[in-house]
């Protein structure tokens, strides 16, 4: 049992964490890391959403936590910043990527993995989902899956594009109700936002 | 050096002789033919000098053979004398290469020397009558053909190779994925440039240190994976390289105690994978071939809890416990899909239908 993190993990996360942050061509790839810590074993990570996709124009912040067998094993990464995505669970923000959990390679970075996060933000693999809610919305009736992503990404994730007033007047409807924000646009967006159903699941 | 071994095979008088000799390592082949002439009145440019299976050119130097008191070095006077091939005095033959091994009496990396001798009589006095092109050639047997000079060795005859630790002459398990890092490449895990590396064939290159880390964090949880004829391997550890360590000699880059619990491990996996046995939770219990030992009775409690907790692979009945995450098992024992909820292969209506 190993107590604490190698001399490789250290001297390799403080390479990268200069790499990512010096860098200033990764840097207009919209991807910045802050340190937490000294020991390197927290980070906070952001990715700038893609443009052209729901996500344009939002700041998406991560939780990064490298364990100590790094980089034997994966960092742990998860959205702190709520996003709709189907392979992002839209409850606590666990991502579904391969190269987080066995397609992990020593050889993969910060740097990398936060690209291929970013990739992911493109381009979703609705076949292999980590929220089943959202992947079956993105297949059945992907302009609501669209108008539901900027929705949660003007609310959660800073965006500036203007908001949809008819999905505005539902989550207040439910606000009046005494629901809290979150879990009004939350149950919402699951329901494909009919206020009726949404209602029904809260006070049922 | 000081001293060598020399045997002399006369072939024109038909006599053998044994000498030890005095050399310094700055001396030259040369040199020394000229002091075996001295001792055995045999004009020198009568004698050939046999080593690693080569004749050695009169320029290379005693140093560059890495002798050590053990080595035998054969001169050879030919029956007939070999006028039709004057050799160029200057010439120096290079008997080593860049060879690494895992040296169990160092019990680490070594540099090493490739040795070679006759297949039949294990004598040192032959001659290659082909260089080696590959590793195969020296790995394998029956592929370099000798000419030997004993005189009960007259059939097709072959080579065997052996490599030796440069320090202490142990044989020893060649490294074929170890070699130096002559293009100053980085090291795909720590981006330092060191100079020993090990390269499975596909130029990912990983420095040793970090190659023996990676090892050592697989074994942890026994990430092995079944690749005949390998055995229990592992791939490169860079990002979709399949490329797999050919010869699990180089777990030994591990140490020979963690090299012994890969051994272990990796049988009782094969054990378990081919379902002929049960791990015994006791292994030192005397009483094990005894019906009424404890081993044999399973603990109620744990079975319990392991019936409790998981579920079986559908593919390979491993227990499987789901800590997190969707109901897509990937099976790390076999790598089957399954569904945690159906316990059936991994289907696209699962996908849909039971996700949580």
């Amino acid at each position: 049992m190993k107590l604490e993190m190698s001399n490789i993990a250290f001297t390799r996360l403080q390479r990268e964490c200069k790499e990512v942050v010096t860098n200033t061509e990764i840097a207009q790839t919209g991807i910045m890391i802050e340190i937490l810590n000294e020991s390197l074993t927290d980070i906070k990570g952001q990715i700038r959403g893609p443009p052209d996709t729901p996500y344009a124009g939002g700041l998406f912040d991560l939780e990064i936590k490298i364990p100590d067998s790094y980089p034997f094993s994966p960092p742990k990464i998860k959205f702190v910043t709520k996003i709709w995505h189907p392979n992002v669970s839209s409850q606590t923000g666990v991502i579904c990527l391969d190269i987080l959990k066995d397609q992990w390679a020593a050889s993969l970075t910060l740097r990398t993995v936060l690209l291929s996060i970013q990739a992911l933000m493109c381009s979703p693999e609705p076949k292999d989902p980590q929220d089943a809610v959202v992947a079956k919305q993105y297949m059945e009736n992907p302009a609501l899956f669209k108008s539901t992503a900027e929705f949660w990404t003007v609310r959660f994730a800073r965006g500036k594009s203007g908001e949809n007033e008819d999905y505005k007047s539902r989550v207040e409807k439910l606000r009046d109700m005494g629901v809290r924000e979150e879990e009004a646009i939350s149950v919402l967006s699951c329901n494909n936002w009919d206020l009726n159903k949404a209602t029904v699941y809260i006070f049922s | 050096m000081d001293e060598v071994t020399i045997v002399v095979l006369d072939k024109k008088k038909n006599v053998r002789k044994n000498l030890s000799l005095k050399v310094g390592n700055e001396e030259k082949i040369d040199d020394l033919l000229q002091n075996v002439g001295k001792l055995t009145a045999i004009p020198k440019d009568e004698l050939e000098v046999l080593f690693c299976g080569k004749m050695l050119g009169r320029a290379t130097k005693i140093r560059d053979l890495q002798l050590t008191p053990a080595t035998q070095l054969t001169l050879l006077r030919p029956e007939v004398c070999s006028s039709q091939k004057p050799e160029n005095p200057e010439s120096s033959t290079t008997v080593n290469s860049s060879f690494y091994v895992f040296c169990k009496k160092c019990d680490s990396v070594k540099r090493a020397k490739l040795r070679v001798y006759c297949e039949n009589c294990q004598g040192t006095s032959i001659l290659v009558k082909n260089e080696p092109q590959n590793w195969a050639d020296v790995l394998k047997t029956k592929r370099i053909r000798v000419e030997c000079s004993s005189e009960t060795c007259v059939q097709e005859i072959y080579a065997n190779f052996r490599f030796k630790c440069v320090d202490c002459n142990e044989i020893c398990a060649a490294l074929t994925h170890a070699r130096g890092n002559w293009q100053k490449s980085e090291c795909c895990i720590c981006s330092d440039e060191n100079i020993l590396v090990i390269d499975l064939g596909c130029n990912h290159l990983t420095c040793l240190e970090c190659f023996k880390l990676y090892l050592e964090e697989n074994l942890e949880n026994f990430n092995f994976k079944l690749k005949p004829p390998h055995g229990f391997t592992i791939t490169c550890p860079y990002t979709d390289c399949n490329r797999v360590v050919q010869d699990v000699h180089h777990f030994y880059l591990m140490g020979k105690s963690k090299y012994q619990e890969y051994q272990k491990r990796a049988t009782e996996k094969l054990i378990l994978q081919s379902d002929e046995g049960v791990t015994c939770p006791n292994p030192d219990c005397e009483k094990c071939n005894e019906r009424d030992c404890v081993c044999h009775k399973t603990d109620d409690l744990t079975r319990n809890t392991i019936e409790a907790t998981t579920r079986k692979c559908p593919n390979c009945q491993c227990s499987t416990e789901r800590n997190g995450g969707c109901s897509h098992i990937h099976c790390t024992n076999c790598g089957y899909d399954w569904c945690f909820k159906c316990v059936k292969e991994w289907t696209e209506n699962c996908q849909w239908d039971h996700w949580f």
